[in-house]
């Protein structure tokens, strides 16, 4: 699995990174909403004894948010490592995590435990496979809630069944142009299909990035849930392309312009709220989709698209900073990595 | 078109729900959506719906006014004292015991939300070897009679043969 952070990708790529998410509990323990925090600590202690058993300290370690700043965790949920949900538990949840960023096991959150794995571009079945590994180990070392009727029982019965949470980020600035993307949305609430903001749940869509995944995780395998999806994802990017060509046939000089200016205003800028930043990025990640744009990574976007988030500006900058100043400090981290 | 549920406002939100695998579709209201939906996260204007409160809301729709009987009727669960009311407030579970004890009320919300009531994924190996083994007699079973069906006779005994061993372990 690739960091899709770090990684070079296809230029014509429009999925950003795919995450498989499996939720687990222990059998007869209180799940984390009823768990305080002496007992909360105790599982998650029991949890990364067996996954350390097996898994060594060279390639993973373990984070415990009772011993971290706040601060230093909401890093961690801006880099779509930890979940909001976790952060907000922190006097009691942990995660484990590997040195590439592409395993990230989350203790405490909603459930006692949240594996993900994540790999960089649409590649759904590679990060299932990581998952089954990961998931066929603890299960062998941990007791599992699960019954044969309901599958894995979880806190929230919209998890239960498979546990399985399969998404991709995906970029649709010609959808999202083009109006068509609550027709999209609609469409795909009635496959079972969830389709919301780059924040997940109850985000807004900024900058033409969606996240897309399964609703349903009960009365289907696993294996069909991600063909499913694939199918359907495959279909959107299918419309994504033609409705480029569409526009591009209209309209190629407002494109460009729209495309060469936003890249200015990026390399130029002084001051960058984050909403700006990322639609600016997105009509310039668009640009390097067309070909408009050479010269650019997409890996670079990706990270700008990251490091621009709020704590992971006053993170780099190592202090607290005023709305004001993070605009400042945003416009500058974006020239130095456009620019350079 | 107006609403179906209070035939008053315009119904602006089309709700499919699928019960025990009968598909059903309303149009319904900003209002009404609120008490009754199985879609679990969406936003209309500037109304952003959580999943706990759509959850808590179809408890009620199910139940309606006969929850005060089965406030009483449930007893509290014994691992992580979750009692009825708690539930009912959050639509969460507090441990794996607990859905043994509102089963009656879970299982709705679960057909309600999800595409049936039977799992169809992965089993753990530890402690369920015997779940396994029942559904693979169940696939081998479905395949033994398209076998007969394609008169592939040859096959469908090595099959037979083979559901009769796990049957007999």
């Amino acid at each position: 699995m690739n960091n899709w952070i770090n990684e070079y990708q296809d230029k014509k790529e429009i999925v950003l990174s795919t995450r498989i998410r499996l939720a687990r509990n222990l059998n007869d323990k209180p799940f984390p909403i009823k768990l305080d925090v002496n007992k909360g600590r105790e599982i998650s202690d029991m949890i990364s004894e067996a996954f350390f058993k097996k898994y060594d300290n060279e390639n993973f370690k373990r984070i415990n948010l009772w011993e971290k700043e706040l601060n230093e965790s909401k890093v961690y949920a801006d880099t779509y490592l930890i979940s909001k949900e976790l952060v907000k538990n922190r006097d009691k949840s942990s995660f484990i995590i590997n040195k590439d960023e592409t395993v990230s096991i989350m203790i405490n959150e909603e459930d006692h435990i949240r594996l993900q794995c994540f790999d960089s571009g649409f590649n759904l079945k590679s990060a299932f496979g990581s998952a089954m590994e990961i998931d066929d180990y603890l299960e062998e070392n941990l007791n599992f809630a699960f019954r044969e009727k309901l599958g894995y029982l979880t806190s929230c019965p919209t998890n239960i069944g498979t546990g399985m949470r399969a998404s991709v980020m995906i970029h649709l600035p010609g959808l999202t142009m083009n109006d068509e993307m609550s027709r999209v949305m609609k469409a795909l609430t009635r496959v079972g299909v969830a389709i919301r903001g780059m924040h997940g749940e109850g985000s807004k869509a900024i900058g033409s990035i969606y996240q897309i995944s399964n609703q349903i995780t009960l009365g289907k395998s696993e294996e069909e849930i991600i063909y499913n999806l694939e199918l359907i994802i495959r279909e959107i990017i299918e419309r994504e392309y033609s409705t480029r060509d569409k526009i591009m046939k209209t309209y190629e000089y407002e494109i460009r312009d729209k495309v060469k200016r936003s890249k200015g205003v990026l390399q130029n800028a002084e001051i960058l709220n984050y909403k700006e930043c990322i639609e600016l990025l997105s009509n310039l990640r668009f640009g390097i989709e067309l070909g408009i744009i050479d010269g650019i990574e997409t890996n670079i976007i990706n990270k700008i698209l990251i490091d621009s988030e709020s704590s992971n500006i006053e993170f780099i900058e190592g202090k607290v900073l005023s709305n004001n100043e993070k605009d400042i400090a945003r416009a500058k981290l974006v020239r130095n990595l456009l620019n350079n | 078109m107006l609403c179906n549920k209070c035939n008053q406002n315009e119904a602006n939100v089309h709700v499919v729900t699928y019960i025990n695998d009968q598909k059903k579709e309303f149009d319904l209201c900003n209002e009404c959506i609120k008490s009754y939906t199985s879609i679990v996260n969406f936003e209309i204007g500037n109304d952003k719906f959580d999943v706990t409160d759509v959850l808590s809301g179809i408890i009620e729709q199910m139940y309606g006014k006969k929850e005060v009987g089965i406030s009483r009727d449930v007893p509290k669960c014994s691992v992580c004292g979750t009692d009825y009311d708690e539930f009912k407030a959050t639509g969460m579970l507090g441990c794996s015991n607990c859905y043994t004890i509102f089963e009656k009320s879970v299982i709705p919300i679960i057909s309600n939300v999800q595409s049936g009531t039977e799992h169809m994924g992965k089993i753990p190996k530890k402690q369920n070897e015997d779940i396994i083994i029942k559904k693979k007699i169940r696939e081998l079973k479905s395949n033994l009679q398209e076998l007969i069906m394609d008169e592939n006779y040859e096959k469908a005994a090595e099959i037979r043969d083979e559901i009769r061993s796990l049957e007999g372990r």
